[in-house]
């Protein structure tokens, strides 16, 4: 039976949506089982906007001798080519193989041979898929161009498929490479996604009820997010949300506005969870959970560090985020103020506080400490002994390796967390900040 | 008659897909037919001859820029050559290939396996390369001028081959060339012009500096000159014609399972020639001739033209062509920013304010953040989400590589202030806001200018 595009289409159809295009074009590429396919081809395209599965499909529908190859599971020359060996020959690692591979081989030149010779007696097509293609350029150097042409190499009725989301141009490298040719997978418009996401509708609910709810679902988060997979498992979760006050009778199904007022809320509060996938059943919970994980009040709080500790924490982030031939002014008392005008340049500079910590001096960080700190307290062992601690929770970070004499750190928390803990202690960072003075 | 009628659309959709395998074979298949470059492939073809039948030795490289179709001629002379009697029980040709060799003793190992000499070699185990190599050349040597069978090194992408350690197999076998021990012929294939600079001094010495160079647009072969897109039309109307009833015997065995209906072809051939006048046409491959000269990429550009075809749509149409154009130069970023989110276009039009205003500095998360927060303030309509949600969106830029880290990975800094650097042209920020769908008005009109 031949297979026309119009049967493959029809097949294919049943299962993708929104996609009878693309379909079209690659089957028009490598779909003529008589015709010559063409060397290689670049699939590009966001992630879940079905490069894979449409690759996959047609594929399996065209029942060529197919091979497709994960790069990160793959993560070194030897494992592609021993994979593709493996597939290719329909040879099946199992336990009365000793699960040995069909072929050892680890470099391009006896790659080749021993293709040669696997597929020598079956006639049909081959396609080899790379999915994830990215890290091939992290291999060998010949890895990428050499695949690209791998038809020319082999002399045999080839193809190479490469599937990334990354653009092609990331791809040259010194050497040079042929160009594939490049399709473009569109990401999912509005009208394409609800249709995606519709067909994962729960049983129970008519089209028009479940079309509304994703109306008002997409209204929402399509804005911050248009991952396919993202939005299916949002979709799901707030759908029982949404449903409740239907099941147990308070809102009619029909009144979409009191719907929509119900679950607004909701769906704005999960929104800033979108790719989190806080996992309990729960809904009560989770979004207790959700919160406590995103409060940077709760995490600053949650550490209940002790009274010095906390001055020494401020100190520290004092000292990463002020240059040092500043702190006389900032620190020292009755310092001249007139001078501090005369320095402000004219260029809008950039802010300290983005530009990151710097690194400081233990030294540094206790004269702020004591500068800081109203009442008298002795440089203890018990005082110092907070340093390694605060390390350990990753509050501080020690830079560079472990110099006894003058150790160096960097201090790690973020501007809001530094105001919490400030707050505790009645101090205000804000007045200690270059930034901000 | 609806029989007859059925017939007739029978034969006619038969035709449209005999006609794509026989243009898609014909273009996807250069060695055929190759054209102009006539002195350059005489030079070569003279080359080879001489070394099959006199027994002497050559070196040769091949430079040209890529697909410009040394590959091809190379191919096209030894397809030539293997027809003559002598040269098919005589000569040996060694295949080698720079991506594919990647080192002096898997070049040497498939140098034995291609020469057949495998049994020559039995049961011997070499312990070194050296050993290897002495064994191979003594077979080479052992012969002189009139015994031993003439062998034809090709090396394709011969620039790689000059990375080898101390460059000995190269060494070796000019060596062997110039001493004309055993005929050889040494033919090297490279896109790169400065190849001669990367020879070390004591190969340099050994290769006869015999140069060839091929450009592409050199219609010096044809009958009249020509200018180069004349060329190239003519190429155009070339490939796409089919055999019709004044040159039948053009088809050979090749097409044997394509046999296309003689009148068909002439049609098809009639309109074909109508398509290199029309001037919405020739314009446009005029222009794509400006932006690429490589012969592979047009023949790459008319086989997806070609795939075009089909029982629904039997004609090639000027519109065909360009939106197979679209294929190789649409701006891929463009469409991958058509692909975002608002969210993440929003930060990446921060990223573009920012590196406007600070003249291409590498900027950081927070002072994107901060770029994007004043912005989302100043707009109510704006839902403003939580950190979490925007540093996820700044990763998604940056897995996509559309912003680079500056400086190693190995820098450990939090990724908050992970400084990088963006990629994107102002222009193409603007062509993707321009067409996005649904864009708020707010978005696009901060992209256009970041005084709000």
């Amino acid at each position: 039976m031949k297979k026309t595009m119009e049967k493959c289409l029809k097949s294919l159809g049943q299962k993708i949506i929104c996609r009878d295009n693309l379909i079209k074009c690659l089957f028009s590429l490598i779909g003529f089982s008589d015709e010559e396919m063409v060397q290689s081809i670049f699939v590009y395209g966001h992630t879940a906007s079905g490069k894979s599965l449409v690759i996959e499909s047609l594929l399996a529908y065209l029942k060529y001798n197919v091979c497709i190859i994960n790069c990160v599971e793959c993560y070194s020359s030897k494992l592609i080519y021993e994979h593709i060996l493996n597939d290719l020959s329909m040879h099946e690692m199992n336990s009365k193989n000793n699960f040995t591979v069909y072929q050892k081989c680890d470099n391009m030149m006896d790659f080749i041979t021993y293709l040669q010779i696997a597929v020598q007696n079956d006639k049909r097509r081959i396609v080899i898929v790379f999915d994830k293609c990215d890290r091939l350029r992290d291999m060998d150097v010949n890895l990428l161009p050499a695949l690209v042409r791998l038809r020319e190499l082999t002399g045999l009725d080839l193809c190479t498929i490469f599937v990334s989301d990354i653009v092609w141009e990331k791809y040259y490298s010194k050497n040079g490479l042929l160009n594939p040719i490049k399709i473009h997978f569109p990401q999912y418009t509005r009208e394409d996604m609800l249709k995606v996401l519709f067909l994962y509708k729960p049983k129970d609910y008519e089209d028009g009820f479940y079309v509304n709810y994703l109306n008002l679902f997409l209204s929402v988060f399509l804005r911050c997010c248009r991952d396919c997979n993202e939005l299916r498992y949002m979709a799901k979760i707030n759908f029982d949300k949404y449903v409740e006050p239907v099941e147990s009778g308070k809102i009619d199904k029909n009144d979409v506005r009191s719907l929509w007022r119900n679950i607004s809320g909701i769906l704005k509060s999960n929104l800033e969870v979108v790719y989190l996938r806080v996992s309990t059943d729960d809904s009560e919970q989770r979004t207790k959970l959700c919160q406590e994980i995103e409060s940077t009040t709760k995490l600053a709080l949650s550490f209940e560090l002790p009274f010095y500790a906390k001055y020494m924490l401020i100190a520290a982030y004092l000292a990463s985020y002020n240059p040092a031939k500043d702190d006389k002014r900032l620190f020292v008392k009755r310092s001249s103020k007139k001078k501090r005008r005369n320095t402000v340049t004219k260029k809008p500079a950039k802010l300290n506080t983005q530009l990151g910590p710097k690194a400081f001096t233990l030294d540094r960080m206790l004269a702020i400490f004591y500068a800081i700190l109203d009442e008298k307290v002795g440089l203890t062992a018990n005082l110092l002994a907070q340093i390694p601690t605060m390390c350990q929770l990753r509050l501080l970070s020690i830079v560079g390796d472990n110099n006894l004499d003058g150790p160096k750190y960097k201090c790690c928390v973020s501007y809001d967390f530094i105001v919490i803990i400030s707050k505790t202690v009645g101090f205000n960072v804000r007045n200690y900040l270059y930034d901000f003075i | 008659m609806s029989k007859k009628q059925n017939m007739a659309i029978d034969f006619h959709d038969n035709m449209i897909l005999l006609t794509r395998k026989y243009l898609k074979r014909k273009i996807m298949c250069p060695e055929t037919k190759f054209r102009h470059h006539v002195k350059e492939r005489v030079h070569i073809l003279d080359l080879l001859k001489r070394t099959v039948e006199n027994g002497e030795s050559n070196s040769a490289l091949l430079i040209g820029p890529r697909g410009c179709g040394k590959t091809t001629l190379i191919n096209s002379v030894l397809k030539e050559l293997s027809s003559l009697k002598s040269f098919k029980d005589e000569a040996l040709v060694v295949n080698l290939h720079g991506l594919v060799h990647t080192d002096d003793r898997l070049a040497l190992k498939d140098t034995t396996r291609q020469m057949q000499l495998e049994n020559a070699v039995g049961d011997k185990v070499f312990g070194t390369f050296a050993e290897n190599l002495s064994f191979l050349l003594e077979c080479l040597k052992s012969g002189d001028k009139t015994q031993s069978k003439p062998v034809i090194f090709i090396l394709d992408e011969f620039d790689l081959f000059c990375a080898h350690r101390n460059q000995t197999l190269l060494y070796n076998l000019f060596d062997v060339a110039q001493s004309a021990q055993a005929p050889i012929c040494v033919l090297g294939i490279t896109c790169r012009l400065d190849v001669i600079e990367l020879l070390e001094k004591r190969v340099k010495s050994r290769f006869s500096h015999r140069q060839i160079f091929l450009f592409p647009g050199d219609t010096s072969g044809s009958d009249q000159p020509t200018s180069a897109f004349d060329d190239r039309l003519k190429l155009f109307q070339h490939l796409l014609s089919l055999p019709d009833d004044e040159n039948v015997n053009e088809t050979d065995q090749q097409y044997e399972d394509c046999k296309i209906n003689p009148q068909f072809g002439a049609r098809w051939n009639e309109y074909i020639k109508s398509l290199t006048e029309n001037m919405t046409m020739v314009n446009f491959l005029k222009r794509m001739y400006q932006l690429d000269v490589s012969e592979r990429s047009f023949r790459n550009f008319l086989a997806l033209v070609i795939s075009s075809l089909s029982e629904k749509h039997p004609k090639l149409e000027v519109n065909d062509f360009v939106e197979a154009n679209k294929f190789f130069h649409q701006d891929d970023k463009v469409l991958t920013l058509q692909g975002l989110s608002v969210l993440e276009l929003c930060l990446i039009i921060a990223m573009k304010h920012q590196t406007e205003i600070y003249d291409d500095e590498p900027l950081n998360f927070e002072m994107v953040l901060n770029r994007y927060v004043k912005f989302a303030n100043q707009n109510s309509s704006i839902q403003t989400v939580q950190r979490p949600v925007i540093m996820k969106a700044f990763e998604h830029i940056k897995n996509l590589e559309l912003i680079q880290p500056v400086g190693g990975p190995n820098t450990r800094v939090e990724k908050e202030h992970q400084l990088y650097k963006f990629s994107l042209g102002w222009q193409q920020i603007a062509d993707a806001v321009k067409n996005y769908p649904e864009l708020p008005t707010e978005v696009s009109q901060w992209a256009v200018s970041s005084l709000q």
